[in-house]
């Protein structure tokens, strides 16, 4: 296996900058409540960069949007019994500055990451399902079928609006 | 005006002020480790970790040098599991006997303690019941489980489209189970932690979160015979368990002894709780008048010699990350004696300090007792016997290697296991995905003080599967009875020792 170190070189950090806004969006949408988004990002890097050059990839956004979603969805799992504690309080928290903040969040938090990160890429992105499948390495019927199930769990605590 | 676009919007903009240039800075520091650790395992610094790096370096290098001597002991001299278990008969670490038998109310005397290359570990066998439980439908966590001598209860949780409830499943043999009939007004909008035989029969905890956030409080359930289960969340009750979660209960105190957190929500601070009852129908809440309990969590309580031992986490806030446990910050393990259920003392240990660490489950055989937890989402292990006192098992070789906590552990004489659950570190397929978290297994011969990793075992994971949980674990009669899930399922595995 190669040398770790060896993959810090100029044309992985370029990568690593053109990628960084968006990657580091959507691993704020995908961390769970108790999870440090920048934590995220940072532990899919060293993970990828541990074990391949990102320049060595056909598609390295997809692979780190894959890693990223592995390592939420790991976590969110296995926080367990904890979990609905936490997004609960870390929903309350986030409220404090801004009263008027919509208590969506909490509800938001207790979607599984990857119904939150294809909700986030088809309502805020705006990507059809079948970029997203390939972003999120899914199928683009599981795509629709985690945008659809997002929704209908969120059904009775948001008001949708334009949202569809 | 609540909308959905705003909301993922605001979670897309969360985290600090992290740059490009911060992001390489850090990235460039882990892959240095990395590299300069390959062969051992090392997680990714996190927010938490990042302002005691230094101090914790200096630390690892000295543990690991002391480690690693040791290690290499036990390898040169110990046989690879797979021989030592197909040839050798499990081992007979007994207890030294007392020549004058102890009263109830003193510490029995411990087993000698053997040198590592005097150990030889058991191996177990073990099997999985795959096939889906009838009358589930969503998410189901089987997340605690009882024996009780004419059944098994275990309870959890059950995540579907409408939300999410309480969950109960009974067996006679731990082979067959079902699924106690959904009933809304019962379970509806809880989830169930723990469960004990008590009370008029059956004693269960967990949290309501059906309400508006400000007014989820603890819920305790009762059942004569595990089927039929009774809600109590009275008027009374909801006054001793405010904004709490309920995480253990067990027969004690004046019949029944529960312990979780309790969050105040003006100070976003948790502070650790106990109630007790002497019926599983009213409770009384324990006070804290020198503050033992304050910014701590229980996780988890034990009958111990007659008293109670409990342990958590000393953390102020329930929050790693940008909350709660941050740069600076030091979260130990706790833990907590009390002869009476009633007056409680907070223990101080070299062994808990660190980072962010939590002792979340124990096990008690005669005097010696095994916690399991994490440290920075790495497996950890305590042990406790009178002569010997708090103990922590090293974070040596690759014993921990690749795994987040211990979720649970079982004595069986001076044999024990430990359960927990892989991540996704050096996990990586050739196909650039993960085989993500297979179910570990730990297993000890001399009541936790040295442990071995068990061999993988396919029951141990799906490849399809996301995720394979065990989160508790009921020993009959010299069987280990563990259930979690895998995937979206519960599911429950059965061990036995392969020489027994």
């Amino acid at each position: 296996m190669d040398d770790a170190l060896s993959r810090t070189s100029h044309d992985e950090w370029r990568i690593v900058d053109e990628l960084f806004p968006s990657l580091r969006r959507l691993a704020g949408v995908m961390a769970p409540s108790d999870m440090d988004p920048d934590d995220l990002l940072q532990e899919a890097l060293v993970k990828v960069l541990s074990h391949c050059a990102l320049s060595d990839l056909d598609h390295p956004g997809a692979y780190l949007r894959r890693t990223m979603l592995n390592l939420a969805a790991s976590h969110y799992r296995h926080m367990g019994r904890r979990r609905i504690t936490l997004t609960r309080l870390a929903a309350s928290a986030e409220q404090v500055p801004d009263a008027s903040y919509p208590s969506d969040l909490a509800e938001l938090y207790r979607l599984p990451p990857r119904e939150r990160a294809v909700l986030y890429l088809a309502e805020v992105e705006g990507y059809h399902f079948d970029e997203i499948a390939e972003m999120l390495g899914c199928s683009q019927s599981a795509a629709r079928k985690g945008a659809s199930r997002g929704r209908r769990r969120l059904r009775l605590a948001l008001t949708t609006g334009d949202t569809g | 005006m609540r909308d959905l676009r705003g909301s993922l919007t605001m979670l897309a903009e969360r985290g600090g002020p992290l740059t490009s240039g911060d992001l390489r800075e850090r990235v460039a520091f882990d892959l240095a480790e990395v590299s300069a650790s390959r062969g051992a395992h090392v997680a990714p610094r996190t927010a938490a970790m990042r302002g005691t790096t230094v101090a914790i370096v200096a630390f690892v290098a000295i543990v690991a040098t002391i480690g690693l001597v040791t290690w290499l002991g036990r390898s040169i001299v110990t046989p690879p599991a797979s021989v030592v278990t197909t040839s050798l008969p499990p081992p007979t670490l007994t207890t030294v006997p007392s020549t004058t038998p102890a009263p109830t109310t003193t510490i029995q005397q411990a087993a000698p303690v053997l040198e590592p290359e005097e150990i030889v570990y058991p191996e177990l066998t073990w099997t999985r019941i795959d096939s889906a439980i009838p009358g589930s439908e969503g998410i189901q966590t089987m997340g605690s489980v009882i024996h009780d001598g004419a059944r098994f209860v275990a309870v959890g949780s059950e995540e579907t489209d409408a939300g999410g409830r309480a969950a109960v499943w009974i067996s006679s043999d731990g082979i067959e189970w079902s699924r106690v009939d959904n009933d809304e007004s019962v379970f509806g909008g809880t989830g169930m932690e723990d469960v004990v035989a008590g009370g008029p029969g059956y004693v269960a905890v967990g949290t309501d979160w059906s309400e508006p956030f400000g007014s989820a409080h603890g819920v305790v359930w009762t059942s004569v015979d595990g089927e039929i289960w009774n809600r109590s969340d009275s008027d009374d009750l909801e006054s001793v368990l405010p904004f709490s979660g309920v995480y253990s209960v067990i027969a004690g105190g004046p019949g029944l002894v529960a312990v979780g957190w309790d969050f105040d929500t003006e100070t976003f601070e948790g502070n650790a709780a106990v109630w007790t009852s002497s019926d599983g129908f009213s409770w009384d809440r324990v006070p804290d008048p020198d503050g033992t309990f304050s910014r701590a969590l229980m996780s988890d309580v034990v009958a111990y010699e007659g008293g109670y031992v409990a342990v958590g986490s000393g953390r102020g806030q329930l929050f790693v990350g940008t909350r709660g446990c941050t740069d600076g910050d030091i979260c130990p393990a706790a833990a907590w004696t009390s002869p009476d259920a009633v007056t409680w003392t907070r223990i101080e240990s070299s062994t808990f300090v660190g980072g962010f660490t939590e002792a979340s489950n124990m096990s008690v055989s005669g005097p010696n007792i095994v916690a399991g937890g994490f440290d920075v989402g790495v497996a950890s292990i305590w042990t406790y016997d009178p002569d010997g006192g708090w103990v922590r098992v090293p974070h040596t070789g690759p014993l921990f290697g690749e795994s987040f906590a211990v979720d649970a552990t079982a004595l069986d004489g001076d044999r024990a296991i430990a359960v927990g659950s892989r991540g996704n570190w050096e996990t990586f397929q050739d196909d650039g995905t993960f085989v993500e978290g297979d179910a570990i297994v730990w297993v000890s011969a001399d009541r936790g003080l040295h442990w071995e990793r068990a061999d993988w075992d396919k029951a141990f994971t799906t490849y399809m599967d996301p995720m394979a949980v065990m989160l508790d674990i009921v020993v009959v009669d010299g069987t280990f009875f563990v259930v979690g899930a895998v995937g979206d399922d519960e599911a429950v595995w059965i061990g036995q020792w392969a020489n027994n």
